[in-house]
């Protein structure tokens, strides 16, 4: 009896949730979550049923119940030490999600993210080597200083649009290249590299992030970079909603014209929502590199693959979180999630690689679904609308009906 | 019955609006038939259903009483059914003959032969007295000719039913008069005419049978030569409606606003938008500026305002030169702007109600303390403006400006523009698109504005609006000024030859 009127109130609480329409924003980022979920599940059956029917032959048999279970436990699966290493992937996904959805509500696509986070990592790693400093002000000047390169690396791109009128798209795919490049060169030219693993070197203790002592910041890689993204959420929310600055960048962005009309400088604001955007960029790049064991690898390819792919994850995290600062907190936090999840499916027998494979679904539903969310609810608008015109079409004929009579 | 087409108990929802709800419409064989209604009453919507453009939820369509169903504007042509739109479909860049047969070509071994095609349209053109040029580009020829590019497009179709959706909107008074002409001349060649207009004096003047709708709702059908104006007025609003707008007499005092040379050249086009424009503006007057569509207007009061530059010339404010000031160093002087365009413009659709009505004054202690917005002010304010402006929408001063009605949005940016209380309104097409009851309402503002010792200039397409409320009429043609006129001396058809460039007159500069 006890447990019936718990689930019941389970039940009422989660359709509570779904009710208000203040939640409603989120309702097609579920659905697309949901649907690369199914979809994932779906590949794996299919994966399993080909290895048992024995139409590729492989030495280790997938576990088809096993590995749902695993991917679905996510950071679960080992207790504290693996919802650790979520909140610590999480961190720079954070960031990157934060800066991509901050210049998207401004109206700008800033898919140089990846380029102002390297800048952010390089930064910081100077800072981190050349300047000897103690231990609080030593990681805390890197990152400042990260966060500031970043956001004049955004600042050019912001102005190149504004003043010169090249689109933000380009120019920060120029902007990407030239951050690789730039790190490269910054780097060897400065004996910054360990000549025996092409390498960065070994940042000094005093200029990486702190580790804690309790709780979850005990364990393994944990630093305090989740609560910097945190506070960062924050501080974006303050200013996006709570601020006349917000108020402008969000002026513009939604409509350049009526800002311009109403005497809004459009092209410092441009400017600004770049610089912003590159900053927190800046940032989840530095709070990337400022780990121990966490390197620049100088090959193009491994500075794709390890560093510049954060911000372009930052462009999925933006897209699940509808551009918004909470969105991002809890997009990014999911995506380090489902990662853990697929981090862990290597003892099913499955590739961490399924987890990619269900975030990629998801981000092309969260493209399509708010398209798909708009037809099904114009559909029922439309149906009620019908039925309403039948039911008052009927009463006005026995209406007349009755006055013949 | 010699009904060529019947539209019986039309029923078409989008959304939740019912644009059409239980319409029907009959069309006589050889007859012209007014559909009228204010914004938004389904005409167009009802005119499309039987162009095919949309499928109705409910009812019939009968051709020569057979039902038919019209899937698409292929199927409307091979029932002889041709419409020109209120916003042309014609290509810029190709000439009127092949415009007119686009989608028609005659080709022979896969190359286009215009022979043929200019031969029958050198035909039509003398059997209707639809003058253009077939070898023009429409982008060279004027509004009215492309209109009759339009037309010839219907009849090279051989359409016996020709539907015209707002003809007149974009003509001077006297390619009015000549369009009627040539629908008179339609009539007599006994082809079944639909004119889509809100116009009433058209209707009286063109039309044998008139259907009213209103809001969605067929409110009847009437043989014009029964019927006044009035009566039909009523059918279409819903109340009495006063045609005459309650003007004091002005009482004009000093410079506000002067404007010297302005000339806007534009480098694409190799031509001036705007050439050598004077003209003052004083307190307690209204000066209404008319023209057709594409005549400098608009680049005039982007220069004014700032949002554009001029190539040269100079502005002042109160005798105080502001040609180089920012936009907002013009709104803080006390430059008020109903802007053209109220979507691009106006409002920031995605923002809410409140937050569009501090467009200009966010900035300002009021509304800000240390670069943090006082949203208790800011909606407090925003519910004061509603409810002296009577705007009305879905979660009020929390609405989001896209789902308002155009008539409540335009309140809305009028609210702000007059709330700022400024010296010099600049208010463009402040009624465009707008029911009865709205522009009744704009307009008693814009003379409360003058009336309270403002400056106002009024730049409108509308004849009518600009006849009924200016104190002085400025006439502008290809980006000049070609005309003074005072509104109790001139006529329609003057305003209109000075529109048309037909006619040009001398200017007294009184600066």
């Amino acid at each position: 009896m006890k447990f019936k009127n718990f689930a019941a109130k389970v039940w009422q609480s989660i359709k509570n949730l779904f009710k208000p329409s203040r939640y409603q924003a989120a309702v097609p980022s579920l659905i697309s979550i949901g649907f690369g979920i199914v979809f994932g599940i779906l590949t794996m059956f299919v994966i399993w049923l080909l290895a048992v029917l024995g139409v590729f032959k492989t030495n280790n048999m997938p576990e088809f119940f096993y590995g749902v279970g695993v991917l679905l436990a996510g950071a679960f699966n080992e207790g504290m030490d693996s919802i650790a290493d979520m909140l610590f992937a999480a961190a720079p996904l954070i960031l990157a999600g934060l800066s991509v959805g901050f210049a998207f509500k401004t109206g700008l696509f800033n898919i140089g993210a990846p380029g102002q986070i390297v800048i952010g990592g390089l930064t910081a790693i100077t800072i981190g080597l050349k300047v000897s400093l103690p231990a609080p002000w030593h990681w805390m000047l890197a990152l400042l200083c990260g966060v500031l390169a970043a956001g004049i690396w955004g600042l050019i791109i912001g102005a190149l649009k504004a003043l010169l009128n090249v689109h933000e798209v380009v120019a920060s795919i120029m902007m990407n290249y030239i951050s690789i490049y730039t790190a490269f060169l910054i780097i060897k030219g400065n004996g910054m590299v360990n000549t025996q693993t092409s390498q960065t070197l070994q940042l000094p203790a005093s200029a990486l992030l702190p580790h804690g002592e309790v709780a979850l910041f005990a364990y393994y890689d944990m630093n305090i970079g989740i609560i910097i993204a945190i506070l960062a959420v924050i501080v974006m929310y303050i200013i996006l909603h709570k601020t006349t600055l917000g108020y402008q960048l969000k002026a513009v962005g939604f409509n350049k014209e009526a800002s311009k009309y109403a005497g809004m400088n459009t092209k410092r604001n441009i400017m600004v929502s770049m610089a912003i955007s590159g900053m927190l960029a800046g940032l989840a790049g530095a709070i990337l590199i400022m780990v121990s064991g966490k390197y620049f690898q100088l090959t193009k390819e491994a500075m794709m693959a390890e560093i510049m792919s954060v911000g372009f994850d930052g462009i999925s995290v933006a897209l699940l979180g509808l551009s918004q600062p909470i969105g991002a907190l809890f997009a990014g936090l999911f995506l380090a999630y489902i990662r853990q999840g697929g981090y862990y499916l290597n003892l099913a027998n499955y590739m961490a690689e399924m987890a990619d494979v269900i975030t990629a679904v998801i981000i092309y539903f969260s493209a399509l679904s708010t398209a798909l969310y708009a037809i099904v609810k114009n559909r029922k608008i439309k149906l009620e609308a019908l039925k309403k015109l039948r039911i008052s079409r009927r009463k006005e004929k026995t209406q007349d009906g009755g006055e013949n009579v | 019955m010699d009904y060529i087409i019947e539209m019986l108990n039309i029923s078409k929802i989008f959304g939740t609006l019912r644009a059409n709800d239980d319409i029907t419409f009959q069309l006589k064989k050889g007859e012209v038939h007014a559909l009228v209604g204010e914004n938004g009453a389904g005409k167009s919507t009802l005119m499309s259903i039987l162009f095919g453009l949309y499928q109705p939820d409910a009812g019939e369509i009968r051709y020569k009483g057979e039902v038919v169903k019209i899937h698409n504007p292929n199927d409307a042509n091979r029932l002889k059914i041709g419409m020109v739109h209120q916003h042309f479909k014609l290509v810029d860049v190709f000439t009127v003959t092949e415009n007119i047969i686009l989608g028609m070509e005659e080709t022979k071994n896969g190359f286009l032969t215009l022979e043929n095609s200019r031969n029958r349209i050198l035909e039509l053109r003398e059997q209707y007295k639809l003058f253009v040029d077939p070898d023009a580009y429409i982008k060279d020829i004027t509004v009215g000719m492309q209109q009759r590019v339009e037309i010839l497009k219907m009849l090279y179709r051989d359409a016996d039913i020709l539907i015209f959706d707002e003809p007149t909107a974009v003509l001077t008074p006297q390619e009015i008069d000549e369009l009627m002409h040539t629908i008179k001349n339609f009539k007599k060649e006994g082809k079944s005419i639909v004119i889509i207009t809100h116009k009433l004096a058209e209707v009286m003047a063109v039309a044998d049978r008139c259907t009213v709708l209103r809001k969605g709702k067929g409110i009847g059908t009437v043989e014009v030569k029964d019927v006044t104006v009035d009566t039909l007025a009523e059918m279409m609003v819903g109340r009495k409606v006063s045609f005459e707008i309650d003007k004091k007499p002005a009482n004009i005092k000093d410079e506000i606003f002067r404007a010297e040379n302005i000339s806007v050249f534009n480098n694409e086009k190799n031509k001036h938008e705007v050439h050598d424009v004077s003209f003052q503006v004083k307190s307690g007057e209204i000066v209404g500026i008319a023209g057709i569509e594409g005549n400098g207007q608009t680049e005039l009061v982007n220069v004014i305002t700032g949002l554009k530059n001029m190539t040269s010339g100079k502005l002042f404010f109160h005798q105080k030169e502001i040609t180089k000031n920012s936009i907002r160093q013009k709104l803080e002087l006390g430059i008020g702007h109903i802007p053209e365009d109220r979507h691009k413009h106006g409002l920031v659709l995605d923002f809410n109600l409140a937050e569009n009505l501090i467009l200009q004054s966010y900035y300002l202690p009021k509304f800000q303390k240390r670069g943090f917005l006082k949203k208790n002010e800011i909606y407090q304010y925003a519910n004061q403006l509603i409810s002296r402006f009577d705007i009305r929408s879905g979660a009020g001063s929390a609405s989001i400006t896209r789902s308002m009605s155009g008539g409540n949005q335009q309140k809305a940016i009028i609210a702000r523009e007059i709330s700022r209380n400024p010296e010099l309104m600049i208010a463009v097409q402040p009624t465009r698109g707008l029911d009865i009851g709205a522009i009744e309402y704009i307009h008693n503002k814009i003379i409360e504005e003058r009336d309270n010792g403002k400056g106002v200039l009024l730049i409108s397409l509308e004849l009518d609006e600009i006849l009924n409320l200016s104190d002085r009429i400025l006439v502008m043609f290809e980006g000049e000024i070609v005309a003074e006129l005072d509104p109790k001396k001139t006529s329609f058809q003057e305003i209109g030859l000075y529109m048309s460039g037909s006619k040009k007159g001398v200017i007294a500069h009184e600066v």
